[in-house]
């Protein structure tokens, strides 16, 4: 379980670090220093939930293909290696995942990697969490 | 590198590039000049969107800007090309681009210049996306800001909000 709440959580967060701008080269996805560093859009050395949803919804955004404001299981399989994890994800059960639904599972890991339960998000726990994975 | 370890990077790296792969538009150049500053645009351009569009074509989708992008005192110094520039940027940027990247559009016949940028992505209670953003134009030597948001509508289109 903490396993995969460790990877909800590097993936929210660091979901875009190495979404280049197009035409440019990408940014070095698995350095998660740089995923949060542009994560922290105030720049103020850490990540609160602020910024934390937005960039969930900019995920959501950008992975729902179609637009149409959810993500079918194809557009998650076409995003996501293992589309499985959301499987707790369709509440509705509809077959279809939400942008609530998506942040439901993405905001409750939140605390999970604030591990001092300060609020917010600093790089070193960013870092810790990616590194939990080794 | 773990199993564990490289499952996490694939999955961090495939949800990170969905903004490429989803570069599934063409674009559509409206005439009306009030339109052309009503819309914001982004980054990849003409050739690149067929390459980028690979995969599902069902995807595919007319993106185009309604609205006021730049009005006013603005618009009055800007003509139908750069209007037309502005607008093919800001619907890429609307569709593509990521919060903080900016689109840059110029017109060399004018010396006019602007560049788009999200500043916010969001869904409103409708289900329909949002972006905030900031538009600088370059109008000779002189830069004007403004900023606004376009929602995007169920043809494919982004409109500006008033």
């Amino acid at each position: 379980m903490r396993r995969t709440i460790v990877r909800f959580v590097l993936a929210a967060v660091l979901a875009l670090a190495a979404a280049p701008a197009l035409g440019k080269e990408p940014a070095p996805a698995h350095d998660p220093r740089v995923a949060f560093a542009e994560t922290d859009q105030n720049k103020d050395g850490r990540v609160d939930r602020e910024e934390f949803h937005l960039r969930i919804v900019e995920v959501f955004f950008h992975g729902d293909r179609d637009k149409d404001g959810y993500m079918t299981t194809e557009e998650l399989t076409s995003v996501v290696v293992f589309p499985e994890d959301f499987a707790d994800a369709d509440r509705d059960e509809d077959g279809r995942i939400s942008l609530y639904e998506f942040v439901r599972i993405r905001s409750a890991t939140f605390d999970e990697v604030d591990g001092d339960k300060d609020g917010f998000l600093s790089v070193d726990e960013v870092v810790a969490a990616y590194e939990v994975r080794d | 590198m773990s199993s564990q370890a490289r499952r996490c990077m694939a999955i961090v790296l495939l949800v990170a590039f969905p903004a490429l792969s989803c570069s599934t538009l063409a674009e559509k150049t409206s005439d009306n000049p009030k339109a052309v500053l009503g819309s914001l645009g982004g980054a990849a351009v003409g050739a690149g969107i067929a390459a980028l569009a690979h995969g599902n074509p069902a995807a595919i989708v007319i993106s185009a800007v309604a609205g006021g992008l730049i009005g006013g005192a603005i618009g009055h110094h800007l003509d139908n090309k750069d209007k037309q520039l502005a607008e093919q940027t800001a619907a890429r940027a609307f569709e593509n681009n990521h919060t903080g990247q900016g689109s840059t559009w110029k017109n060399p016949d004018t010396g006019n210049s602007g560049t788009v940028t999200p500043t916010k992505t969001y869904q409103s209670a409708s289900g329909q996306y949002c972006r905030e953003y900031r538009q600088d134009v370059m109008i000779g030597n002189e830069k004007h800001q403004a900023y606004g948001t376009a929602c995007r509508q169920p043809d494919g289109s982004w409109k500006i909000q008033s």
